[in-house]
Order: C-alpha cells, then sequence, then structure tokens
C-alpha cells in the first residue's frame, strides 16, 4: 500500500456514510420529503462555512473561476439526484430504485475513463466489479427481507 | 413512472462523484465543499420558495438532519482528500460500499441476525476492500 495515501481518507467517507445511511429514513418518517432537502441543504451550508474556520491559517477560502463552476455543479448534482430518486420512490419500489440510483459507480467510472484516461489494474477491474455486485447483493438481501 | 426519474438519479450522481476530481485540480477539499453548499443551495431556494419558506417543526427530526449535516460534510472531505490523490473508479465503488457499514452496524449494535445473501454481500465488500486497497 505503498501509493496508497487515498485508502485512509477513503475509508472514513466509507465509515462516517456508513454511520449515517440510517438517519434519512428515520427524518423521512416525520418530514416530508421536500422538508428534507431544505433542512439539509441549509445544515449543509452552515456546517460548510464552520469548516473554513480550521483552514484559516492555510489561507480560507481559494478562488479558481474553473474550479468554483466544478464544485457548484457538484452541489448541484447532489441536490437534483436526491430529488429524482425520492421522485422515483413515490411510484416505485426502494429496492428496485435503489438497485439502479446505487450503481452510480459506473458513471463516474465511465466518465473517468472518458475524460480522464484513468488506468486501472486488473486488480481494482476486479475490486471495482466485486464491489458493485456486492451493492446489488446488499439491496437484493434489502427486498428479500420485506 | 419510476424508471426515468432513477435512471436521472443514476446519472447525476454519477456526475456528483466525478465532478469534484476536477473541482480538486485547481481548489484543495475544503474550497470545493464550501463552493459545493452554494450548489446545493441553488437548488434548496427554489424548494423553499415553494414551501413559502414554512418549514416543518419537528425537534427532533430536525437534531437529527443537524447531526446527519455535520458527519455528511466531514465524509465528504474525507472524500475529497481520497478523490485529490487517487484514482475515481476505485475510490467511488470503495466509498459506495458503505451499506455494508449499516448491516455490520446493525449485527453488532442491534444484534440483528443476517441472511445468507447480506453475509455474501459483506463477504465480497470485504474482499473487494482488500483488492481495492492492495
Amino acid at each position: 500500500m505503498t501509493d496508497n495515501q487515498w485508502f485512509l481518507p477513503a475509508m472514513m467517507a466509507l465509515f462516517t456514510w456508513g454511520v449515517t445511511a440510517f438517519l434519512p429514513k428515520l427524518v423521512l418518517r416525520r418530514l416530508k420529503p421536500l422538508q428534507m432537502i431544505a433542512y439539509s441543504s441549509c445544515f449543509f451550508m452552515v456546517t460548510a462555512f464552520v469548516v473554513q474556520l480550521f483552514y484559516l491559517d492555510q489561507g480560507g477560502v481559494q478562488f479558481e473561476p474553473r474550479g468554483v463552476a466544478l464544485a457548484m455543479a457538484t452541489g448541484c448534482c447532489g441536490a437534483f439526484g436526491q430529488i429524482f430518486y425520492l421522485q422515483a420512490l413515490k411510484n416505485g419500489s426502494v429496492a428496485h430504485v435503489s438497485m439502479i440510483s446505487s450503481l452510480y459507480p459506473l458513471i463516474a467510472t465511465l466518465l473517468a475513463f472518458i475524460f480522464l484516461h484513468e488506468p486501472m489494474t486488473i486488480r481494482q477491474g476486479v475490486g471495482v466489479l466485486l464491489g458493485l455486485s456486492s451493492i446489488i447483493l446488499l439491496v437484493v438481501a434489502n427486498d428479500s427481507k420485506k | 413512472m419510476w424508471l426515468l426519474p432513477a435512471l436521472a438519479a443514476l446519472f447525476i450522481w454519477g456526475f456528483w462523484a466525478f465532478l469534484p476530481k476536477l473541482a480538486l485540480q485547481s481548489l484543495d477539499p475544503h474550497s470545493v465543499i464550501f463552493y459545493e453548499s452554494f450548489g446545493n443551495m441553488l437548488v434548496a431556494l427554489p424548494i423553499m420558495f415553494h414551501l413559502k419558506f414554512k418549514l416543518q417543526k419537528d425537534r427532533k427530526a430536525v437534531s437529527m438532519l443537524a447531526g446527519s449535516a455535520v458527519l455528511t460534510v466531514l465524509a465528504i472531505l474525507a472524500y475529497f482528500y481520497a478523490l485529490k490523490t487517487g484514482p475515481v473508479a476505485v475510490i467511488v465503488t470503495l466509498t459506495a460500499l458503505y451499506p455494508v457499514i449499516s448491516v455490520i452496524l446493525a449485527r453488532i449494535v442491534l444484534k440483528e441476525k443476517l441472511n445468507k445473501v447480506q453475509i455474501a454481500a459483506v463477504l465480497m465488500a470485504v474482499s473487494a476492500m482488500l483488492l481495492l486497497a492492495a
């Protein structure tokens, strides 16, 4: 694992998302979806602002037009994705909708291949396929519980 | 008609996972998350107008969302740090395995029994993690 500086932060993201994954399900029992999106966006913004306080000694927030546009587009995509997901859930089963939407790493992989020509070792390729299969199995397992 | 919005979510989240890699070429992770919050708010503002800024007041749910937001921002920050130096395909797949953590937590904390499919999924996820880490 010599050049894998990315592994530790990736695992931290994995565990933190794992812990928070069930919270929206609990919240949706008490709030309507659009209310949840409105609240989440406000809290997200406040937290993102607070985070900047910890980076003041590094010069604070940077500005570069292309990076800013891409970062804002990321935020739009996150929110729009959530809206479409909730819209799909209105008429579709959680199992089917989750199954389709959780395969988003495939799209990201395709984009990375097209735009960045990212190389991938056979071992990593097998790992990605195993990971995607695991995600599908989890959705199937969740469906079979109902 | 659920297929179309589900496919839209798939494609848009694919872009959500990929675009930060490009933004991180010129900005640090903390700056990307700062501007991401503005993009997020751009979409949320019309929703708030639609709701006439009347938000439900449920203290428990709002507290949960506040806690969730803090953890989500920390997770995204960690994700950006990983994405800055690592390959998109590997990191996106690895972090998308987070439902496995929920399953394992449910087993440990709630003593929920895992069915055969869940056990297979967890084993595959762990194998994937080991392969991706090597």
